[in-house]
């Protein structure tokens, strides 16, 4: 995380000095958080809304710092989002995962890095996030390339790139129980990435499958969130198995230009080191 | 395809479809929002300080030119009343009619409503009925944008 301060200072430093300008748009929040893979949603999961707050008439921008702390393992990610009138994000992210305590049985430095750089599309097909009838509908493709190869070749991973296409379907229920807002959110994805891409494409027990996302969420008020995420993973690689992640995550929007996410995250085995769990801390700047 | 894996599919399909099926969920009972608005006079003092930040908005104001403002404010207090299950009766146009030629856009449909949001947050209505208030007036929409 302090690795990426500066950015991030550099980010949040734009984005204030630009606060003035933003009054209207999209309801606070509706712009959901960078997740891991770079596009709107919550961490974990992608969802149908698009970064920022941009509506029929306008563009928006954003950038992120995500920094997940396991017992293992650091995995820092930075990116930024476009986003085109409320109809189509663009979206880049970089992940840089620090093997830590991995690299001893390795026999390897252990200053070695996993790194992907993930270049992503998301459309919004139909409906919306709170009005008329239909919950808002959007398909994404995220095409992740791995940029350290080396160690998931070794461990039998078949390709250095891939590409995720994910269909997501995400609605807030505005007076949901105890008269708080509701959001649910289910993501459908066809992937063959090992531990997102970090550990490569494909492997010895399969390629590509259907995998299943879900996120709720309860705003407690129009600035704080609490909520839940699940995410179902492939299951590649026979040198060691790979689990469904899920993270509980409490959300605050400061405005529409700064928004926090703090999770605790549950990521099971990686990479044969077990049952990692550790906190998630990611920070959005948003300009629109 | 492992047991729970199917499993998994399954809820996500579920939750799509119970979000297709749903509608914002209304209050059973009305009558309760209208006194947590405060009745009559909670009702006439959001609506006051709503109508005031609403009209004197710069990014709003273009849209009131030609609106009598005290008349808004009956409307908006009956119509309001009214939602909530309180004894009024609004009797202003409807929706569609009373936005003819406004283009209302989708930004400033949703900055009425956060001011609307702030409104109440100023006169302390709790985050449960303000957002019952919204999900009554939600369904509007699309009778208010873009006319």
């Amino acid at each position: 995380m302090m690795k990426r301060l500066p950015s991030l200072i550099a980010g949040l430093a734009l984005c204030c000095l630009t606060a003035a300008a933003s009054a209207d748009g999209r309801l606070l929040g509706t712009g959901g958080a960078t997740q891991l893979e770079g596009a709107a949603g919550g961490g974990l999961v992608p969802w149908a809304v698009l970064g920022g707050y941009a509506t029929e008439d306008d563009y928006s921008v954003t950038v992120a710092t995500t920094g997940v702390r396991s017992d293992d393992y650091d995995l820092n990610a930075f990116g930024a989002s476009f986003s085109v009138k409320n109809k189509i994000e663009f979206s880049f992210m970089r992940q840089e995962l620090d093997i830590g305590a991995l690299s001893a049985p390795l026999g390897i430095d252990p200053n070695t890095q996993l790194k992907q750089d993930i270049a992503a599309v998301k459309l919004r097909l139909y409906g919306d996030l709170i009005y008329g009838r239909w919950p808002q509908f959007a398909v994404g493709v995220q095409h992740k390339k791995n940029t350290t190869f080396g160690i998931p070749s070794v461990a039998g991973a078949r390709f250095d790139s891939g590409t995720d296409v994910y269909i997501s379907a995400t609605r807030l229920f505005i007076a949901g129980p105890f008269g708080r807002s509701l959001l649910v959110n289910g993501t459908l994805r066809s992937t063959s990435a090992n531990q997102l891409g970090l550990l490569g494409f494909g492997g010895d027990k399969g390629e590509r499958s259907l995998n299943a996302e879900f996120s709720t969420a309860v705003l407690l008020n129009h600035k704080a969130a609490i909520g839940f995420e699940y995410r179902q993973k492939p299951d590649n690689l026979s040198f060691a198995k790979e689990d469904d992640w899920f993270d509980l995550f409490g959300a605050y929007f400061f405005n529409k230009n700064v928004s926090a996410v703090l999770a605790w995250s549950h990521l099971g085995d990686i990479a044969t080191l077990k049952d990692q769990r550790g906190m998630y801390l990611s920070i959005q700047g948003s300009y629109w | 395809m492992t047991k729970f894996r199917r499993d998994m599919q399954c809820l996500v399909i579920a939750t799509a479809f119970t979000m297709l099926t749903s509608c914002s969920s209304v209050p059973s009972n009305k009558v309760a929002l209208y006194q947590q608005l405060g009745g009559d006079s909670g009702i006439e003092n959001i609506v006051d300080e709503f109508v005031y930040i609403m009209a004197t908005h710069p990014k709003l104001a273009s849209l009131f030119e030609f609106t009598d403002i005290e008349t808004l404010r009956g409307h908006l207090e009956d119509q309001f009343c009214e939602l909530s299950g309180g004894p009024c009766t609004y009797s202003g146009r409807g929706m569609i009619e009373s936005h003819e030629g406004m283009n209302v856009s989708h930004g400033e449909f949703n900055l009425v409503v956060e001011l609307l949001q702030q409104a109440m947050r100023t006169h302390r209505v709790p985050v449960g009925p303000q957002n019952r208030l919204i999900a009554l007036l939600a369904p509007m929409h699309e009778d208010v944008v873009h006319r």
